[in-house]
């Protein structure tokens, strides 16, 4: 048995595997075409009116944007595949620099959105399961409705104004006070600040990344609320609960014991897949709060038009969603077997 | 038992973290001050960084700034000053009496950031270097210093700067922050080998570094996010009044707003809105400092073409301009009515001659005599096609063209369209002539008149109106070359005179620097060099 569900989990690690290259293949090309239908060349709407046009049109040579497009599409794959996502126009640094010093704010930022969105869409999903038809359950349903209709941008602003400008809890943006940086070993400063002991840089850093946080994880919350909510009311109509309920046993061990954890199995699922629309809403999060990741660049580039940038950034964005996508498939798969033979 | 370990572990954790936030806010204080140790301050700027902060490339405001911090020239400008004094150079220079020699004393015992000792031969290095920038790269700052012919060092504190010509702004550009003198140690691999040229040369040589004398040492910069300064425990000079600075750098001016306003940042300067800075005029606990600005914003006409290739309708627009209603509705008092190119910044600033002219507000009768002189019928509008820039200049640009628009037409004898457009492509339809009539700005490279002359009257330079005038060119450098004071003002009086007499600019308004800090900072100089002292502000 357990030789031939291995078998069928290499089998489908294998397969997904082969499904990604083309869904790579297509992202690549919709990237590189898009910058190229742009109207205007990039360099012209980066540059112009502040560089001669000797000086343009060598930008353009350095770029490769002289080229024939055919041979800029085949460097452009050549250079991703080597992780060479190219040069900014603006600052004339390569963009894996610019990657690297900035993604891990974006995963810290990210991961601690995460944690907020599954906090509110579980307490309060379940709240409002477990308290139907009340004005817990009322309140719960509308607040996952407001939180997934509002603009991230809004959201933070209002947060903004209440937590910092009114009673002055929390920061407005950065990532940490100033000269506070814990002594860099992951550049997640929160898991440096752990590692090196530094305190007051851990309590700089959480109190930073509370509203960035709490304002990505609301919206992505407001999904979770309602999932949870369906699933808890399922299953708490399911026979076994009933069952439960029949032995005698306490309302609050079959909410918790028996109905509560299963109602979490699809939201497993759906955590992975909302991992996408988290990097897309901490593009507006990182700029309104000023939080320098890597969202934070790319609206950066885009105000200065600098579409090399972006089609690099964007690139990145693309191959790092399939690898998360492709991570959980796989972690799915093995977590429960029913999915590989689907 | 299993359920009841994973609520312990969650409150214990819980608890760690509100722990550690509340001990964070006791450091950082979020709510009453920058959170900065003892001896900091923070600025917050929308500013970022253009190019590079090598001096010799380095040729926008911002790089400029942390340059002045951290490097030195041989001349420099006090707080308010308009002449330049001593500051590597031991005392000013002698000048031959042909003007083409300056002769330099340098300070001894000062040392760069590296250790190693500023000599006559990093002097030669150093203006060397910047000026084979500019000659290889005209994107380069080093441009400014390209009439550097040779320089010759007798001893190691004495340098002889010879130029190809005599030129009274060389003092002028000596203090700009392309003149910085730096390591040639550190800087020995960034030397043009003598093959490079033309455009690139910029990119190849950018670095994010700069090793001078100054007063600060440049520790960390992180790209739009932040840089670092720390005092320089070697410097030769007074030390500054804060021991490091942080610049936090913003996207939107809303955001510095915000930040100033929750005291996240000491100092906010360049650039708040004009709303802003009178909402901290209104609240306890900050403060707005005020300067004078060189830079200028002013109408431009392209004078190569129908209709403004017609002197007197350009006449008939320059009386027809109401500056005070630009500097009261739009700018809410953060600029002031300009009526010459060269602004009252500089002694030989000229205005009477503008408002004998055109008045000193706009001038109905005026604006009719000059359109029946320019051949239009009585009573008949003329239409114009103006244009203007969103968002170069600010967030209130097309509030100010909308009121020109508007002081135009009221005359009853101007219809106005007004039309925008993006930067890049202003910049084009500037250089193809494509826009009749529309708006700009100046900010000087060097503290003086020249360069609110030539720039405007040299299309070799700039000039946007594409205005080529020998009479114009011929005073532009009779000032150049002129060593007497008095016998130059004249001059600079007769071109600013020739200029509004032809009228292919209008100015405007003079652009006034301000800052909001909070309650506590001094040492805020803003005047007219445009660059932020970090080294004289402090925090009680």
């Amino acid at each position: 048995m357990s030789s031939s569900g291995g078998g069928s989990l290499r089998a489908y690690v294998l397969a997904r595997l082969l499904l990604a290259v083309p869904m790579l293949f297509i992202l690549l090309t919709v990237t590189f075409v898009l910058l190229r239908v742009a109207p205007g060349d990039p360099v012209t709407a980066t540059l112009g009116g502040r560089v001669s046009e000797q000086r343009a049109d060598q930008i353009r040579h350095d770029l490769g944007l002289d080229r024939p497009l055919w041979r800029q599409y085949t460097s452009y794959l050549a250079d991703v595949g080597r992780g060479d996502f190219g040069r900014a126009i603006t600052t004339n640094r390569p963009l894996r620099t610019t990657i690297a010093d900035r993604f891990p704010a974006t995963l810290e930022l990210t991961l601690a959105a995460m944690v907020v969105a599954i906090g509110v869409g579980v307490l309060v999903g379940a709240l409002a399961a477990r308290f139907r038809d009340t004005f817990l359950d009322v309140g719960g349903r509308l607040l996952g409705i407001v939180l997934y209709a509002a603009p991230i941008f809004w959201l933070g602003i209002m947060l903004q104004l209440l937590f910092s400008i009114q009673l002055h809890w929390l920061p407005t943006g950065g990532r940490i006070a100033p000269f506070h940086e814990p002594r860099s070993i992951t550049h997640l400063y929160l898991v440096d600040a752990v590692l090196t002991g530094d305190w007051a840089a851990l309590g700089s850093a959480l109190r930073y990344l509370t509203l960035p946080a709490v304002t990505l994880g609301m919206v992505i919350g407001g999904i979770f609320i309602r999932l949870v909510r369906v699933n808890m009311l399922q299953t708490l109509k399911s026979d076994y609960v009933e069952a439960a309920r029949a032995r005698g046993i306490g309302e609050r061990r079959v909410l918790f014991n028996h109905a509560f954890r299963n109602a979490l199995v699809p939201v497993v699922t759906i955590v992975g897949l909302q991992f996408a629309l988290l990097l897309s809403g901490a593009v507006l999060t990182e700029a309104t709060f000023t939080w320098p990741g890597i969202g934070l660049s790319l609206y950066q580039f885009l105000q200065n038009r600098d579409y090399t940038a972006v089609q690099g950034l964007v690139t990145f964005y693309a191959l790092f969603v399939v690898g998360v996508s492709l991570v959980i498939d796989v972690v799915s798969a093995w977590v429960d077997p029913r999915i590989r033979f689907q | 038992m299993r359920s009841k370990g994973w609520g312990g572990r969650l409150a214990v954790l819980m608890v760690f973290c509100l722990a550690a936030v509340a001990c964070g806010k006791d450091d950082t204080g979020g709510g009453g001050g920058t959170g900065a140790a003892s001896g900091s301050i923070v600025v917050g700027t929308t500013d970022s960084l253009q190019n590079s902060f090598d001096p010799a490339e380095a040729y926008d405001l911002f790089a400029s700034t942390i340059d002045f911090n951290t490097a030195e020239t041989l001349v420099t400008y006090a707080p308010n000053a308009s002449e330049p004094t001593p500051l590597l150079a031991a005392a000013l220079p002698t000048v031959s009496a042909d003007g083409t020699v300056y002769t330099f004393d340098l300070r001894p015992g000062v040392k760069f950031h590296d250790g190693t000792p500023m000599d006559s031969a990093a002097v030669k290095f150093s203006l060397e270097r910047a000026r084979d920038f500019g000659n290889k790269d005209a994107e380069a700052a080093g441009f400014l210093l390209t009439s550097i012919k040779s320089i010759a060092t007798p001893s190691p504190t004495k340098v002889e700067i010879t130029l190809d010509k005599p030129n009274v702004t060389f003092l002028s550009r000596l203090a700009f922050t392309v003149a910085s003198i730096v390591s040639p140690t550190a800087y020995k691999t960034n030397v043009l080998s003598g093959t490079e040229d033309g455009p690139g040369v910029l990119a190849k040589y950018k670095t994010d570094t700069i090793v001078g004398t100054g007063p600060y040492k440049l520790v960390s910069y992180k790209e739009k996010e932040s840089l670092t300064l720390e005092a320089n425990p070697d410097y030769w000079g007074a030390a500054p009044k804060t021991a490091k600075v942080l610049i936090r750098l913003f996207d939107k001016s809303s955001a510095l707003k915000l930040a100033l306003q929750n005291k996240e940042v000491d100092v906010a300067y360049r650039a708040l809105q004009p709303d802003d800075l009178a909402f901290f005029r209104t609240q306890s606990g900050f403060k707005v400092v005020e300067g004078q600005g060189p830079g200028i914003r002013y109408l431009t006409f392209n004078v190569t073409k129908p209709p403004f290739d017609n002197l007197n309708l350009r006449k008939a627009v320059a009386a027809a301009v109401d500056r005070e209603a630009v500097t009261t509705e739009v700018l809410k008092g953060t600029g002031v009515p300009l009526q010459s190119m060269v602004p009252p910044t500089f002694a030989s600033s000229h205005e009477p001659k503008w408002s004998e002219l055109y008045g000193a507000k706009p001038d109905k009768a005026k604006v009719d005599q000059f359109l029946t002189a320019a051949g239009v019928p009585e009573g008949e509008k003329v239409p114009l096609d103006f244009w203007f820039s969103p968002t170069h200049y600010g967030d209130t640009e097309a509030a100010v063209a909308q009121v020109v628009a508007r002081s135009l037409e009221d005359t009853g004898r101007f219809t106005v369209t007004i039309s925008n457009v993006e930067w890049a492509e202003y910049g084009n339809k500037r250089r193809a002539g494509e826009m009749p009539l529309f708006l700009m700005g100046w900010y000087p490279d060097y503290l003086d008149v020249d360069d609110y002359l030539e720039p405007f009257a040299d299309p070799s330079v700039f000039d946007p109106a594409k205005w080529e005038d020998p009479a114009m060119l011929d005073l532009v450098h009779a000032q150049q070359k002129e060593l007497d004071p008095a016998a130059r003002t004249t001059i600079v009086k007769q071109a600013q005179s020739y200029m509004a007499d032809q009228a292919p600019y209008v100015p405007i308004f003079q652009i006034s620097q301000f800052a909001a800090t909070v309650d506590g900072v001094s040492g805020v100089v803003l005047d007219p060099i445009q660059l932020l002292r970090f080294f004289l502000i402090e925090k009680s």
